[in-house]
């Protein structure tokens, strides 16, 4: 395996480490599949659904997310939505992330 | 006009249990839909077949990925449901194959429960080997998965064949793969037939069928060839007019050599000149037996054969 290999699983791994935590981000607004994809994509997350799609039923098997069917354009749409236990998983996850994110900093900046 | 779309989206969620593809199909079809006007709108020669080319796998890959947090299989979530389906009927073909047999003996010989119960104590060994060869298509089939670069190759034009969504019953291809399989290691005596019939204190244990040759190599042929196409579809699920066919000519040929075996006549022999005078009857049952296989062949290919010549309307 080259540097370019690993660099691209090791970069895999850590974007799928932060995906949860800005599909709930995210998910203070409502979407269904393909905007939330849209979103995320346009913020420069790229995911596609055969990793969106698992991640989101896990939330909300999790009760971090609730769902509703609705029609919209002549389709059935699912839209997804922060619960309230979502909503405090999401304040402890986003202060992780910014000690983390600090922690990380000073690491780094050592380092260099 | 063929929506390809929607074709795709039924051909990815038919790889999931029943229970939730409805939901699923909604979902991933909108998404289809809304990424295509959106590249549409960019590109507007873009036609569905291209943005499928270009942007999705195939769809067992798909349903693959869409199934990778379900938790552990023994077998890949795309034949998952597959395998646990043909070891249940795997159960009820051997079951019902011992205690068919197992009445009929008690019945002849009057002794009711030695008779039985000598058919029954056969079922763990059957269930065993047939067991142990459903379980070797899978893995081979699992195994094979992990090389399969046709899945790379995957083309949308493929959906083009696909009739109307037809979905293969999961029930029916677990059903003819076991039944098959119990077929060919009975023909190559890896499966012993329990004694037909115990009579005054005798088993018949020495009949033979006196049939061509031809016959039973038409007959392993056949079902090599039914365990084949049976794994074959497996992996497609959704009828198409090439597997309609090849099903209408295999099914023809069933018909023509079960009909030719119900008009042999005297196809048994025993050695037991006494015993003999039962054979008659054994036979008769058995023909009775072919004929009623035939007219639901024969139901069955009329079924195939009307779908082959009606137009596809996708």
């Amino acid at each position: 395996m080259n540097s370019t290999e690993i660099v691209e699983k090791l970069r895999l791994e850590l974007r799928r480490g932060a995906l949860p935590l800005a599909v709930l981000a995210q998910l203070r607004g409502e979407h269904y599949g393909y905007s939330l994809r849209r979103e995320l994509n346009g913020k420069g997350l790229e995911i596609d659904e055969g990793t969106l799609y698992p991640l989101v039923r896990r939330l909300e098997k999790q009760g971090l997310l609730t769902s509703e069917w609705r029609f919209d354009d002549k389709r059935k749409k699912r839209y997804y939505r922060l619960s309230e236990l979502g909503q405090e998983v999401l304040t402890s996850l986003v202060l992780e992330w910014r000690m983390l994110n600090e922690s990380i900093d000073k690491v780094l900046q050592e380092s260099s | 006009m063929m929506d390809m779309l929607k074709a795709y989206a039924h051909q990815v969620v038919s790889y999931h249990p029943a229970a939730q593809r409805d939901e699923e199909f909604a979902e991933i079809y909108d998404s289809l839909c809304e990424e295509y006007a959106d590249q549409k709108a960019e590109n507007p020669d873009l036609g569905e077949e291209d943005f499928l080319n270009a942007n999705k796998p195939h769809p067992m890959k798909y349903a693959t990925q869409l199934a990778a947090d379900e938790s552990a299989y023994l077998v890949g979530p795309q034949f998952y449901f597959s395998f646990l389906s043909s070891l249940k009927i795997s159960l009820s073909i051997v079951v019902v194959f011992h205690v068919v047999i197992g009445v009929a003996a008690a019945m002849a010989s009057g002794r009711i429960w030695s008779s039985f119960w000598h058919s029954i104590t056969g079922i763990p060994g059957s269930l065993l080997w047939v067991g142990a060869a459903v379980l070797g298509v899978f893995v081979a089939l699992e195994k094979s998965g992990e090389k399969a670069t046709w899945l790379d190759k995957w083309d949308a034009s493929e959906l083009r064949g696909i009739e109307d969504h037809q979905s293969i019953s999961r029930g029916e291809i677990a059903f003819e793969l076991v039944f098959s399989s119990f077929a060919l290691l009975w023909l190559g005596d890896l499966i012993p037939l329990p004694a037909m019939v115990r009579h005054d204190g005798e088993w018949i244990l020495d009949w033979t069928v006196s049939l061509p040759d031809w016959v039973w190599l038409l007959a392993g042929i056949l079902l090599v060839i039914d365990i084949a196409f049976s794994i074959y579809r497996l992996t497609r699920t959704l009828w198409t007019r090439n597997m309609r066919l090849v099903t209408v000519v295999t099914q023809l040929l069933w018909i023509a050599l079960l009909a030719f075996v119900a008009g042999q006549s005297g196809f048994l022999s025993v050695q037991n000149e006494e015993i003999a005078q039962l054979l008659p009857i054994l036979e008769n049952t058995i023909r009775g037996c072919l004929l009623v296989a035939i007219i639901i062949i024969a139901w069955d290919t009329v079924g195939h054969a009307r779908r082959l010549f009606r137009p596809a309307q996708v």
